[in-house]
């Protein structure tokens, strides 16, 4: 090639890419000052120590009832290990948050996937979006599951509209092996490729894709192509990479019990549920996310109303919201899986209004502006001033900031003084003690408890010896107490 | 000579094999349980709710003569036939959170009421609810007052019924987590004879249960 090519193709390729960089760099600079604003949740609490049997097993044993797929925990490992952080007690909680920090900002800059469907303007408001939002920026926090589904989810809605589009194996291997990821992340994603599929499948009827070749038998291949390619990865995943076949279907065990979770009284709250969490107002602060990008969607819908892709998205994302909401199990993270095509149609709507006023430079630039202050203002209250605020939508049974004090009593005791944990509820105990070498925990009071300290919850008080130092309580949740005190004899 | 090499052999053998000698205890180590893993753990949706109190219940003051003028007292209620327990388990000072200790009233709307057999001036209530497990009992509303039937002369002492659900007025006082201190509630000097407590379920299920109440005062002269 000449050389003198070689430099115009390299800063072309700098100039597509540069702006997928600066959003990525731009949202971990977001998410970061939030890795450390708030005490650890029982979930990340119980995934860390998952985390760390994982390590310790070399593999991820699957819980068929509860605690989602290995792919969260291998890739905490794979960031984690080579740093020599293999155990809870060499754990920081921010450690362990960087995973979805890092998924968080590659989902903003995954928003540029869709580019050849949503336009340069679409894809970048929307990408500020996905960075920005208060939603999106509060669960990159947290160490759970949910950012990478949904990284991974953004991800195969490109690969399978690009195969819906093209008929090609190779974006059907693709968005198979995506699928396979997304199902070894969390169940649910079975429901949200099965809808995404059905709603892409359906529009076929209505709004052939560009490809003149479709054939009812090659598309009928292509799905065969992305379930085996996805059972494979699941496989793969479940079995440890092979080392233990036996569990390689395991996730196909957990339908029965996930599907009575879902359908149960176990987190149970009404079909408004979701509406109330995100659009109405809390005492923390107005939902402008939600606000925002919930015009947006509607008038990049509307606007965009004849592209089969934007439907997909807004039928897709319809869907999906009305499954969600009917089954009683819900919790606010979920929200996410609903959110990210409504932030992408916002994308469209905010492109719309940003050519509608192309010929008002001044108005343009302050609406701009003015929609990144919003968005900023909820972001800073829920993320980083407020985050387990009980009135914050986005906290769902948070740990209380009162545990920090417990774990100052605490740090004054040698690290192999004997803790004796008796409560029915007493988690996040396990992480706040994790660098204490003598811990047991019983949910019921042994026979006989040893001289020494111990954490009681409110039930198992009575039960206590009366040769018991007066007890101080600490507050784990909103209304879950713990108790310290100390055994005399 | 036998006696001797008997001995000799002894300590021989109990020097030999480990463990052998008495006089060399070890203390018992096992390992301790490790946490059970648990899944998200459900809010507890209960409005205005007190947050946890930091360090120790502050000394409530009461005169020197104060008593618990409700130790032993008779109990009347609205449940005629509580679910279990009796009334009369509130006041036979057995502050325990197990069954048999306290009394389980129906649904909805329940009150019971204490006859401190004299009028008096009242500083202090306590009462316990239910301590075997977190939970918050709803639209509980303390009252004092000279007339049997709550009628005339009624001083409402505490009151977190912020929907008015009991009709007893709405009330802005906190909801709070059951511990087994007890809720210690100030009665500011009330003079009284009846000590009457409304409740309507709690945040486990709609059922009212009560372990114990306290009325700490002198009697009036």
């Amino acid at each position: 090639m000449n050389p003198a090519a070689r430099g115009p193709l390299a800063l072309r390729s700098l100039a597509r890419f540069a702006p997928c960089l600066l959003v990525f760099v731009f949202a971990l600079f977001v998410r970061v000052p939030g890795l450390d604003s708030r005490p650890m949740h029982t979930d990340e609490a119980v995934n860390a120590f998952i985390l760390e049997e994982t390590l310790s097993y070399g593999m991820h044993r699957y819980r068929t009832h509860d605690h989602h797929g290995p792919t969260l925990y291998y890739a905490a490992a794979g960031l984690l290990a080579p740093a020599g952080l293999r155990r809870t007690a060499d754990f920081e909680a921010w450690h362990l948050r960087l995973v979805p920090a890092l998924c968080g900002a590659g989902l903003a800059a995954a928003a540029f996937l869709f580019r050849p469907w949503l336009g340069s303007a679409a894809t970048l408001a929307a990408a500020l979006a996905l960075a920005f939002a208060a939603p999106f920026v509060y669960y990159s926090g947290t160490f759970i599951h949910e950012t990478l589904l949904l990284l991974l989810f953004a991800g195969w809605l490109a690969a399978f509209w690009r195969w819906r589009e093209s008929d090609q194996p190779r974006y059907a291997a693709l968005a198979g092996a995506l699928a396979g990821l997304l199902l070894a992340t969390k169940e649910t994603a079975a429901l949200l490729i099965a809808l995404f599929v059905l709603t892409g499948l359906v529009g076929l009827r209505f709004a052939p894709p560009r490809s003149a070749n479709a054939a009812r038998p090659r598309r009928f291949l292509g799905l065969a192509l992305q379930a085996t390619v996805a059972l494979a990865v699941v496989a793969l995943l479940f079995s440890g990479f092979g080392r233990e076949p036996a569990h390689a279907l395991d996730l196909f065990r957990a339908i029965g019990a996930q599907t009575g979770r879902g359908l149960g009284a176990e987190h149970s709250h009404p079909w408004f549920t979701y509406l109330r969490w995100a659009f109405a107002p809390s005492s923390v602060s107005l939902p402008w996310a939600a606000w925002l990008l919930g015009f947006g969607a509607v008038l990049g819908l509307w606007r965009h109303r004849r592209e089969a892709f934007a439907r997909w998205l807004g039928s897709g994302g319809a869907v999906v919201f009305i499954a969600f909401s009917s089954l009683p199990y819900k919790t606010p993270w979920l929200m996410l899986a609903w959110l990210l095509p409504l932030t992408l149609l916002a994308g469209l709507g905010a492109a719309t209004v940003w050519l509608s006023l192309r010929h008002r430079p001044a108005l343009r630039a302050t609406a701009a502006l003015v929609v990144l202050t919003l968005l900023a203002t909820e972001t800073t209250a829920l993320c980083l001033r407020q985050p387990v605020n009980p009135g914050n939508p986005l906290a769902y049974s948070p740990t209380s900031p009162d545990v920090a004090r417990l774990e100052n009593d605490l740090a004054a005791q040698p690290a192999d003084a004997l803790i004796q944990v008796v409560a029915q509820d007493y988690w996040p105990l396990p992480w706040t003690l994790r660098r204490h070498n003598r811990v047991g925990y019983w949910s019921e009071a042994p026979a006989q408890l040893a001289p020494g300290l111990f954490l009681a919850g409110p039930e198992q008080l009575g039960a206590l010896p009366s040769d018991t130092a007066p007890l101080e309580p600490y507050e784990l949740r909103p209304g879950v107490l713990i108790f310290l005190g100390r055994i005399l004899r | 000579m036998h006696s001797l090499r008997l001995a000799l052999a002894s300590a021989i053998l109990l020097n030999a094999v480990p463990g052998l000698r008495a006089e060399d205890p070890k203390p018992l180590v096992t390992g301790l349980p490790k946490p059970l893993f648990v899944g998200t753990p459900a809010p507890i949706k209960v409005a205005n709710l007190e947050p946890a109190r930091t360090g120790a219940r502050p000394a409530f003051l009461i005169p020197a003569a104060a008593t618990n003028l409700a130790l032993k007292k008779p109990v009347t209620g609205s449940d005629a036939q509580p679910l279990l327990g009796d009334l009369e388990l509130l006041t036979d000072g057995d502050k325990d959170g197990s069954e048999g200790s306290y009394v389980e009233l129906a649904p909805g709307t329940q009150w019971v009421q204490i006859d401190l057999g004299t009028p008096a001036t009242l500083h202090a209530l306590l009462v316990w609810h239910f301590h075997a497990q977190a939970r918050a009992y709803l639209s509980v509303v303390a009252q004092i007052s000279n007339d049997p039937d709550f009628i005339r002369d009624v001083t409402t002492v505490y009151n977190n019924d912020a929907q008015n659900l009991c009709g007893q007025s709405a009330g802005k006082d906190p909801t709070y987590i059951e511990t087994y201190e007890g809720r210690l509630i100030d009665a500011k000097g009330t003079r009284g004879r009846y000590v009457r407590l409304y409740s309507r379920g709690n945040s486990a299920n709609s059922l009212n249960h009560y372990i114990e109440i306290e009325a700490w005062g002198v009697p009036a002269p």
